[in-house]
């Protein structure tokens, strides 16, 4: 590792708005030790000790050097450790950094693939697109070349995930950017009333008036952002956020920031945009070599980080600004060779008088036709200068002017990225050769530059006149707006002067040249869209920035028509990179938890998801699953078992209606339920498809508890207070899902255990028969119970408040010990009542099961006059049935089916299994599936497809276990 | 305090538990009995906190609802806010919320945790089991908008929540409601959630917490 510690291109204080001079930070880049001050970015740091060569190019990989300096192009892009495509002309200096260029083969001063360059005749616009599409097979052997040559930088894919976040802000006005008019909007809008959040881009409050020079003297920038920054701080309505991207718009201004690791998600009630407008390039031979900038990137370089950005420079411009960048130069000890106007008479005197004072030249009516390079193209060391003698050409006379620094402006292009996503029309003025925005939707503004106003004093009238129509729009004023105007043209007509040699780039993200536009009008891309998707112009990183203009402008020319009607390329969210971390940062994935969660983890049972709760599959090691469940099953066969169905829904139906709503939800009569007995209850929705079933208790003549699937009860409830709103029944309907937990005691045993616990309430078989509603007292928890066979055997659902859960649980088990009681399983209930026969709405039936298909009509009551669905059930039923669920079993030593398996009459397929499982009551596999109405009668056979091979099953009646009910009713 | 600071209670004692009662134990803290379960009394000196959540899930609270729910309450000798949305203190020190105009729920006193009354008292209404469906969390001190900013998008800033507000919103995706709490120095939010995702929802909170040091706490810390 070399050290490389010189800054000797730092000029004095105050220049250096940005730096903490007391604070050295040193860095690494490309492994050479570099050293800056903590508030200088990447490229300001390296530029302090003379460096400018930071990154290459995309396609030839020409040496890149910083642009803007204000992160608005993709010549510093840098990667960081495994962070790649930092902008290192934003990102900042940090002890020990380690930086490395992106895109060389070989190093980054001695490119390998810089060759590349001089082969650039045989790689045109779309190239590839021609060249590997035959003969067949060719990109085949390319493609791996290409992509080795494509992309920037490197992915760290073993990166450790970091925490981002994301924040609500809430707000009466937003302003964008604190240039001028969003400083002015900010403190008219505060001072009217309104809460204000003024977000800035850069580390520093004062956009253009921390850099630029706005007159000859250069102490009215100073003086004014000085000013107004008093003005700001000391308001008490006045949020500011820097170093904040606001990165898109969204209908009623809601507006994403991105600081830091947080992305902040703004409802703003008014938007004011003040971004302000980008500076743009002169497109000539070589515009893009190291020491070639835009004006405003040599005076961030001196204000913000006290960079003297070259020893002799020549500054091209097509408006005034030139001119002032030219006096800012001088004073700080560049030697202004020249300044090329690309106007011709279009000066003011007192800007030519300042120039002449200080010795500097003017060429009037002239451009920079080329700049020549240090070799390897590293730094530029002269500007061929040349008179314009007619739109876009220049003469034969040459004078060529040695410098190490270009400084250029062709103008403006409004920073229209927002105000488009809010469906702003980007209209194109002739006269003024710029662009104009109109046509924004309600509460959102426009101000300043972005709006096409640029002398000072009409910039910060204009940003006040934003601020008056936000605070009109919210009640706090009802002032008339004065109408603001700007009589500055800073853009000149044509800033384009293409070179026979090419490398006169419009855009240099992608290396595009004037001829590659041009090229693809030739070919028939006249629409600017396609211009883009063929050339790739504007889909770098800078996304049109810089490129945009002239590009709109050599198609318009190449076709025959306006700017406006050719019109740029659509501007759409994200307005700047962001992280998919930004996104995907905090996301909340909600949980929920039965109260015997815990317990269930200290008994090791393997948990499974089932909606957003998590329920014991069964206890004990995952790896032996069947194992597990076959002995569970057993235990429940023939002891008594525990398990936790607290996740079922649950919901109350209280009021005078309550039974008659019942009736008109569920297929079955509610009317005449008796009070103390439950009953199943099945939903089916309009058009007659079973969705949902349950267990409806009677508690009393107005009064019903009913249960609901896990994944089902948000809907039933839902659909009950839907039906309810038009039906208007004089029912409370409420969903206690988790007011209530419960566990189903099930097994001979079962009586036994609970009699332990319940002294209030007879349990005997005649005192608490099958179907039987009750409450009781629960060793002194409060119970609804609910005698139930899902599982077949002798059971008891025990509902109890979810306070008591855990205690309940406990109390079980602890009585349970005696009766060698087990907890099991929701995959070991399931083989239970497969064995019973019972179906799981949903598992066992699909998005068209109707209660025929399902032998549930037993479920439906006829002879009432109304239920959810009853037509469509009707009219389903009255159709041929086509398959049926039927019970099938097939030997133990068969190959077993697994759910999804389809059923096959010869081609046909006539349905699929939907449950299947080894029964070990039943030493057979036993399984429910939809077969064809011909194969559905007990005794027929079913052809199921298994890993490819036909399994023949044999159709039986339900259910397997216990055909007499006898275990469940005893 | 120093005699709960040398209780011995744990949760497992009673019947009734609060579903964060593991965390708490966990983390070291004391609890004292509070309406026949578990109260997290304290979790050490946090004398130094600026902001801190108490669970208050075995606390008393009782909803009840229908067109006589608002009358019954009132002749109750509670006090009834005047309109949706707004929760007002009773003299008794219990807390009455009204969620819509057929709707109010009834917080306990936060020192004994104990209401006057329960829903069984309110015939002419219909009960909501708020006890059990919804866990009770207080968010107390400083910097509670900008916490609540990152799990709400409902501004929760003084002067759109003042106290006194109520909003029935989205908390990191799930329901909640958000009282304001009024006549009490300070600012206080009660968080009342689905019970089966406290744990969840406790998570997110102290995550939020975090970046204003902000941390759990016990009754002490109000009183």
């Amino acid at each position: 590792m070399t050290s490389m510690i010189d800054n000797s291109m730092r000029l004095n204080a105050p220049m250096g708005l940005l730096l903490n001079r007391d604070n050295a930070v040193e860095f690494l880049f490309e492994g050479q030790r570099y050293q800056g001050y903590a508030g200088d970015c990447i490229a300001s740091a390296l530029l302090a000790n003379d460096r400018w060569l930071m990154s290459r190019s995309f396609k030839y990989h020409r040496p890149r050097g910083p642009l803007t300096m204000a992160g608005q192009d993709a010549n510093t892009l840098v990667q960081l450790g495994g962070d790649p495509n930092a902008l290192a002309d934003r990102t900042p200096i940090a002890p020990n950094m380690q930086i490395e260029g992106q895109n060389y083969n070989g190093t980054l001063d001695k490119d390998r693939d810089a060759m590349l360059g001089h082969f650039g005749r045989f790689m045109p616009v779309g190239f590839y697109y021609r060249s590997f599409f035959k003969p067949m097979g060719v990109w085949d052997k390319w493609e791996g070349v290409i992509r080795e040559k494509a992309g920037l930088g490197r992915l760290d894919l073993n990166f450790e995930p970091e925490y981002y976040d994301k924040k609500y802000l809430f707000t009466d006005v937003m302003v964008v950017g604190s240039g001028p008019a969003g400083l002015s909007a900010a403190l008219k809008a505060a001072d009217g009333g309104a809460q204000v959040l003024l977000v800035e881009e850069m580390p520093l409050v004062g956009g253009a008036l921390a850099y630029n020079r706005f007159d000859i003297e250069g102490i009215e920038a100073d003086r004014l952002r000085a000013e107004l920054i008093a003005k700001v701080e000391a308001h008490d309505k006045i949020t500011v956020m820097v170093d904040t991207v606001c990165n898109a718009w969204f209908t009623d201004n809601y507006l994403p920031l991105i600081q830091g690791k947080r992305l902040f998600k703004v409802r703003a009630k008014e938007c004011i945009i003040a971004s302000g407008a980008y500076e743009q390039h002169v497109v000539f031979r070589n515009n893009d070599l190291p020491g070639v900038v835009m004006c405003s990137a040599a005076t961030r370089m001196m204000k913000l980080y006290a960079i003297k950005p070259g020893q002799s420079a020549v500054v091209l411009t097509g408006n005034d600004d030139g001119y002032l960048t030219a006096l800012e130069l001088n004073d700080h000890g560049v030697n202004v060779k020249a300044v090329v106007d690309m106007r011709e008479g279009a000066a003011p005197m007192d800007l030519i008088d300042a120039l002449s004072k200080r010795g500097i030249t003017l060429h009037q009516g002239y451009t920079v036709y080329e700049a020549l390079a240090e070799k390897g193209n590293k730094r530029v060391k002269a500007v061929d200068v040349r008179k314009i003698t007619a739109k876009g050409e220049v003469g034969n006379a040459s004078r060529v002017i040695d410098c190490d620094l270009l400084c250029m402006s062709a103008g403006y292009m409004p920073a229209y990225q927002l105000l488009c996503q809010a469906g702003a029309q980007l209209s194109y003025a002739d006269d003024l050769a710029e662009f104009t925005l109109s046509k924004l939707p309600e509460h959102l503004h426009i101000a300043g530059s972005v709006n096409g106003i640029h002398q000072l004093d009409s910039v910060m009238a204009d940003g006040q006149r934003a601020a008056q129509l936000a605070l009109n729009n919210l009640n706090l004023s009802d002032e008339l707006p004065g109408k603001v105007s700007c009589s500055v043209k800073p853009n000149f007509d044509w800033p384009i002067f293409s070179h026979p040699k090419g490398k006169d780039f419009v855009d240099f993200d992608e290396d595009l040249q004037a001829k590659d536009i041009v090229n693809a009008t030739r070919l028939g891309y006249r629409d600017v869209q396609l211009v883009k998707r063929f050339s790739t112009v504007g889909m770098g990183p800078s996304q049109g920035r810089h490129s945009a203009l002239p590009t709109a402008r050599l198609v318009a020319n190449s076709t025959d028509r306006t700017v406006t009607e050719t019109g740029v390329t659509t501007a759409r969210p994200p307005f700047a990179p962001e992280k998919l971390a930004h996104i995907a940062g905090r996301i909340f994935d909600p949980y929920r938890r039965t109260p015997m969660h815990h317990r269930h983890l200290e008994l090791g049972a393997k948990m499974i998801p089932a909606g957003n709760w998590r329920r014991p599959a069964f206890y004990g090691d995952p790896n032996e699953r069947d194992a597990c469940i076959h002995t569970e099953s057993v235990h429940v066969r023939n002891k008594v078992g525990l398990i936790d169905v607290s996740t079922l829904g649950g919901i109350e139906l209280k009021g005078p209606d309550a039974a008659e709503f019942m009736n008109r939800i569920y297929t079955f009569a509610f009317l005449k339920q008796p009070v103390g007995k439950t009953r199943y209850a099945v939903y089916t929705n309009e058009h007659g498809v079973v969705i949902d079933d349950g267990v409806a208790c009677r508690i009393a003549e107005d009064h019903f508890y009913v249960t609901a699937t896990t994944s089902g009860v948000d809907r039933v409830y839902r659909d009950m207070t839907k039906w309810n709103a038009q039906w208007r029944l004089d029912v409370d309907i409420l969903n206690v899902t988790s007011a209530y937990c419960a566990v189903n005691l099930a097994g001979p045993d079962a009586r036994k255990v609970l009699e332990t616990l319940v002294t209030d309430t007879d349990l005997s078989p005649e005192g608490f028969p099958f179907l039987a509603y009750g409450e009781a007292d629960v060793a002194g928890i409060p119970a609804r119970l609910l005698r139930v066979g899902f599982v077949g055997e002798l059971g008891y659902e025990i509902h109890v408040p979810s306070r008591y859960g855990e205690a309940l649980w406990d109390l079980l088990m602890d009585a349970g010990k005696a009766f060698d009681i087990k907890p099991f399983g929701v995959e070991t209930q399931r083989l239970l009542r497969l064995e019973k026969g019972h179906v799981i709405v949903s598992q066992d039936t699909d998005g068209m099961s109707h209660p025929g298909e399902l032998s549930m009509t037993w479920a439906v009551n006829r002879k009432k006059p109304f239920f959810v669905g009853c037509r469509s059930v009707d009219i389903v039923m009255a159709q041929p049935q086509t398959r049926k669920l039927v019970g099938f079993v097939l030997p133990a030593e068969s190959k077993k089916p697994e759910e999804g398996h389809l059923v096959l009459e010869g081609d046909a397929i006539t349905g699929n299994v939907t449950s299947c499982e080894y029964s070990p009551a039943l030493k057979q596999i036993v399984g429910l599936a939809f077969a064809g109405i011909n194969s559905s009668q007990p005794g027929d056979h079913i052809y199921i497809r298994v890993d490819g091979q036909l399994v023949e099953a044999e159709v039986v009646n339900l259910p397997f276990y216990d055909p007499d009910n006898l275990r469940q009713e005893m | 305090m120093s005699d709960v600071m040398k209780s011995t209670i744990t949760p497992e004692t009673y019947l009734v538990r609060s579903p964060l009662y593991r965390l708490h134990k966990a983390a070291g803290a004391h609890f004292d009995e509070c309406s026949s379960a578990a109260q997290v009394t304290s979790y050490g000196d946090r004398s130094a906190v600026s902001t801190a959540l108490i669970d208050l899930s075995v606390n008393h609270r009782f909803g009840v609802r229908g067109p006589n729910a608002l009358a019954a309450l009132a002749a109750a000798g509670l006090s009834v806010p005047d309109k949706p949305n707004q929760c007002v203190n009773s003299s008794n020190g219990e807390t009455v919320l009204r969620l819509s105009n057929t709707e109010c729920w009834v917080l306990g006193a936060m020192e004994s945790g104990a209401c006057s009354a329960d829903s069984s008292a309110f015939a002419d209404c219909y009960p909501v089991y708020c006890q059990d469906s919804h866990a009770c969390l207080l968010l107390s001190g400083e910097h509670l908008p900008d916490i609540m900013a990152k799990l709400c998008g409902v501004d929760l800033s003084e002067h759109a929540f003042p106290k006194g507000a109520i909003a029935q919103t989205s908390v990191a995706r799930i329901n909640a409601i958000i009282s304001h709490l009024p006549d009490r120095e300070g600012t206080h939010f009660v968080i009342l959630c689905d019970s089966a995702a406290a744990e969840y929802l406790w998570g997110c909170l102290l995550d939020a917490m975090g970046e204003f040091g902000g941390q759990a706490a016990g009754l002490d810390y109000l009183f």
